[in-house]
């Protein structure tokens, strides 16, 4: 057919959500091109700098949603140093000017002040959506100012971000006679809540599904939220059952059974072991536990209440539920989807918590798993191997062995032949994180059989730059490359110059390259940003060792907010 | 030599896995095909692929680890490797195939040794610090702790630190990886206690009071005095046993019949205190908490059961049953007190 109207291209186009189709689509001809950026409604920017802001909404004026990613995932790991960019205030400028009409607003990893958000309260009055995952730089000022101008909020989610505090006052700000709150998220808000204020809101908020508490809110307050909004789908608790709230137990027992829809469960704090009884009147429903937040749970406790949860798809936990714990997981919770174990001590050589047995025993029980984050104290070949054979649905795996350049605990060698399974059984492996004693092998594994792989980590791993090597040139889905402290160089890095353009990212940091291998790179690439982050002084000659090296590819040419310890090749 | 001529061989073959930029090409035939054929493990031509990623020490034999460990025994001498300063040698057929630094020497071996003695030692003045202390043994390498079988095959190869050179036994940045509002948790949520002035001031007060002193006290069954310890001295469960032990061992002497051997009697105590943590001996710990609960010690994570520990007990593990409550009991306990009272129809709940 030669002609083929746009309006149907439209029509059609509306049903195709996914940015990665969306993405193709617009790839098939200029029509098409045009057509489905005029109607795209939601944007993903993976990358703040990849991209000028200005130039997303001249390609995209319709924009509803927008969804932007800053600084690179080892921040949370304290690799990047404070200053280093993402600042948020760009993107809000260019929205608030090229698209008042803004629904939803995501932003992760970025910088975002009390100017910020102000600007954005008084920009987008019909702002429904305001997420800010891991985010810092403001404080309950700010939330304050977007309480009190964005009437029409359904969304208002703080994840892991960091948050000043100014004032309880910022709850009080939220609409009268009543919201429009369907999900409100303070868990990591440090500082108390006003508690009248909070009953009141989720008194005035009938539409409200998802509540996450911080550790402020004590158990008779809790008692009565749950009073007011039996609808709760998705709870994180405040501070459960000190000593003094012992009094308000009953009155959240009876509350929490009203509950009937309630089938995620989160907080929990400084809670001791009463919360046990909690979980067991939603335990029949409960879908979702997130216990990671809880190191004063009892083992046994532990055990007790998961064994209840039969129904059990996401499991968030420490490690000092240990072996039998997970045991008992693997014959309890066979929905498992989703299972998180987190050190409960940060101190590397004194960590006791789940070893090689943990893992295995889940594997062979719960065989829907498709995502794990194990952080064990010491790990098998032949565990792997079994993990692999068992779970070969996995997606994502990350294993962080507490130890780095830990060996196979019972034969001593290398992990290699482990990670080598898992890469090889599980076809679909999307993300990758390993740890322990690991050699160029494994990256040969990987480079040979991860055909999906798109987010590796590696750190303490590898002897020399062959393992970089056929990684960059085995994974073809790979977008983000994160490495630390590993014997890679110049020659590795600069294997994969024409890899880079496809990624999204490289993070190398305590590895062997120089500012030589980077300037090269950034000669040959001028659609790279290679920053150098070096905090160190010491001349700028070609054989000097690079400290922190993060590569993205970019539209916008070298950014220009970047501080003095940020030079762009 | 022969070490050499079979890294000649092996090179070739890896040059042929490294691919050019057009295709990944496995030692003839596309690469789709290659891998399309490989549908377990056990299949040969993986095995051969397997055994020429340059380990060239490895390539006759199977993956036992008895004949693994005969092998590096008998090429101990050749050890030296590419990075200063700790390598296992177990890993040594591995790394050889990639690293050109392989030096037959006497010499080298001894220098070897002495570098992870004195690596060895550094890694037990942290493990001190950090109170590990079980794994003294020269120059053994840090974890697994306690819950790892004692002796296994591969630590009875010498004296082999098994971390990596780079930075394994100082502290590095942001490793482990977990964020920073996680590792802040632990210890916070040990040391927060209701943090703003909310409901219950007074309360607050008092939970404030308990923070302060680190000395708990502790009594023992059939001791009449009482004695204080510092938690905070101990860095763990063991650290806590043997100070349990200290203060409480010369009153039991004391208590004993004087005409028995002192030796049998210190045999004794050496057995009571040491299973004081597992409850299989003749007393067991047991802790109460701000609430006045008893519990057994050991089931929380170490900070955090220093922060809650209000007093300790020694008791006889024969009085546990009948009067300690454990934590899983009163559980019990109250569900069916709760159940009990719900069921009740429509009776007005306080």
């Amino acid at each position: 057919m030669p002609y083929f109207p746009d309006e149907v291209v439209e029509h059609i186009l509306g049903f195709v959500s996914s940015h990665r189709d969306r993405d193709a689509a617009s790839l098939v001809c200029h029509v098409w091109y045009r057509i489905e950026g005029l109607t795209r409604r939601s944007v993903f920017i993976s990358n703040c700098y990849a991209v000028r802001p200005e130039r997303v909404h001249a390609r995209f004026p319709c924009l509803r949603s927008l969804t932007v990613k800053g600084k690179p995932r080892f921040a949370d790991f304290n690799l990047v140093p404070a200053g280093w960019g993402a600042s948020a205030e760009p993107w809000v400028d260019a929205c608030a000017r090229a698209c008042p009409g803004l629904e939803e607003l995501r932003l992760k990893r970025m910088v975002v002040t009390d100017g910020c958000l102000n600007h954005l309260a008084h920009s987008f009055p019909n702002l429904r959506s305001l997420v800010l995952v891991s985010c810092e730089g403001f404080s309950t000022d700010g939330l304050a100012t977007i309480a009190t101008n964005c009437r029409f909020l359904k969304e208002l989610d703080l994840q892991g971000s960091q948050v000043e505090f100014r004032g309880r006052h910022w709850l009080s700000c939220f609409p009268k006679p009543s919201t429009s709150l369907e999900s409100l998220n303070f868990a990591c808000l440090d500082g108390a809540v006003s508690a009248n204020a909070l009953e009141s809101l989720v008194a005035r908020s009938p539409n409200l599904k998802s509540l996450r508490l911080n550790r402020a809110v004590p158990t008779a307050v809790l008692a009565k939220i749950l009073t007011s909004a039996p609808k709760l789908v998705d709870l994180g608790t405040g501070l459960v059952a000190q000593s003094n709230n012992a009094g308000a137990l009953p009155s959240l027992y009876s509350a929490i059974q009203q509950c009937t829809s309630l089938n995620s469960l989160s907080g929990f704090w400084d809670s001791p072991r009463w919360i046990t009884p909690i979980i067991h009147y939603i335990c029949k429903n409960l879908t979702c536990l997130n216990l990671s937040y809880a190191p004063m749970f009892r083992t046994v406790d532990l055990i007790g209440t998961i064994h209840q949860c039969q129904n059990l798809q996401h499991l968030w936990v420490l490690d000092h539920i240990g072996d039998a714990g997970l045991k008992v997981v693997a014959s309890s919770c066979l929905e498992l989807q989703e299972l998180r174990i987190f050190p409960a001590n940060a101190n590397v050589l004194a960590s006791t918590g789940v070893t090689e047995e943990g893992l295995v025993a889940v594997s062979s029980g719960c065989r829907k798993l498709n995502s794990m984050l194990y952080s064990c104290s010491r790990m098998t070949n032949s565990a792997l191997i079994t993990v692999a054979k068992n779970c070969s649905r996995i997606t994502s795996f990350r294993l962080h062995i507490c130890l780095h350049g830990s060996v196979d605990a019972v034969t001593g060698q290398p992990l290699d032949e482990g990670f080598g399974a898992i890469v090889r059984s599980c076809k679909g492996l999307r993300r990758l994180s390993m740890s322990g004693l690991l050699t160029d092998s494994v990256f040969l594994y990987i480079g040979m059989y991860a055909e999906r792989l798109e987010t590796l980590s590696v750190a303490f791993a590898g002897d020399s730059d062959d393992g970089m090597i056929y990684v960059l040139n085995g994974c073809k889905n790979l977008r983000k490359l994160e490495i630390r402290n590993c014997p890679f160089g110049n020659t590795a890095l600069l294997a994969g110059t024409h890899r880079y353009e496809a990624m999204r990212s490289l993070w190398m940091s305590s590895c062997d390259i120089t500012l030589g291998g980077c300037r090269s790179l950034a000669a040959a690439m001028p659609g790279l940003n290679v920053e150098v982050i070096s905090q160190a002084d010491g001349g700028a000659n070609d054989a000097k060792k690079v400290e922190k090296l993060y590569v993205y590819r970019t539209l916008a040419g070298p950014r220009d907010d970047a501080p003095g310890f940020v030079s762009i090749l | 030599m022969e070490e050499s001529s079979m890294k000649r061989e092996a090179m070739p073959r890896l040059l042929d896995l490294i691919p050019d930029e057009k295709e990944w090409s496995l030692r003839g035939g596309a690469p789709r095909q290659g891998r399309s054929k490989n549908t377990g493990f056990g299949s040969d031509e993986d095995e051969k692929l397997e055994l020429k990623l340059g380990l060239p020490g490895l390539v006759q034999e199977e993956p036992a680890a008895s004949s693994r460990e005969k092998r590096v025994h008998q090429e101990s001498p050749a050890l030296s490797l590419g990075y200063p300063p700790k390598h296992s040698t177990a890993t040594t057929g591995a790394k050889r195939g990639f690293l050109d630094t392989v030096e037959a020497k006497a010499q080298g071996y001894e220098k070897e040794q002495a570098r992870a003695a004195a690596c060895g030692k550094e890694l037990a003045v942290e493990e001190n610090t950090a109170a590990v202390g079980e794994r003294k043994k020269g120059c053994c390498p840090p974890p697994p702790p306690a819950h790892a079988p004692p002796a296994t095959p591969a630590r009875n190869i010498g004296n082999r630190p098994q971390a990596r050179g780079r930075g394994a036994a100082a502290p590095v940045v942001g490793w482990p990886p977990i964020r920073s509002f996680r590792r802040n948790l632990a210890s916070t949520s040990a040391s927060k206690q209701p943090p703003e002035p909310q409901i219950g001031e007074a309360d607050a007060k008092a939970v404030l009071d308990c923070k302060k002193s680190p000395l708990v006290k502790i009594n023992m069954d059939g001791i009449p005095i009482g004695r204080k310890v510092d938690l905070a001295a101990c860095d763990s469960y063991e650290r806590l046993s043997l100070a349990v032990k200290d203060l409480f061992h010369g009153f039991l002497q004391v208590q004993r019949d004087p005409s028995k051997v002192e030796r049998t009697q210190q045999g004794a105590d050496e057995k009571i205190f040491s299973q004081l943590l597992d409850g299989s001996g003749e007393y067991t710990l047991v802790y109460e908490d701000g609430e006045g609960d008893r519990m057994l010690v050991g089931d929380v994570p170490w900070n955090v059961f220093v922060s809650t520990a209000k007093r300790l007990r020694v008791l006889r593990s024969s009085e546990l049953s009948h009067g300690l409550v454990s934590g899983s009991c009163t559980f019990l306990l109250i569900c069916a007190d709760i159940r009990y009272m719900f069921r009740l129809p429509k009776l007005s709940h306080s």
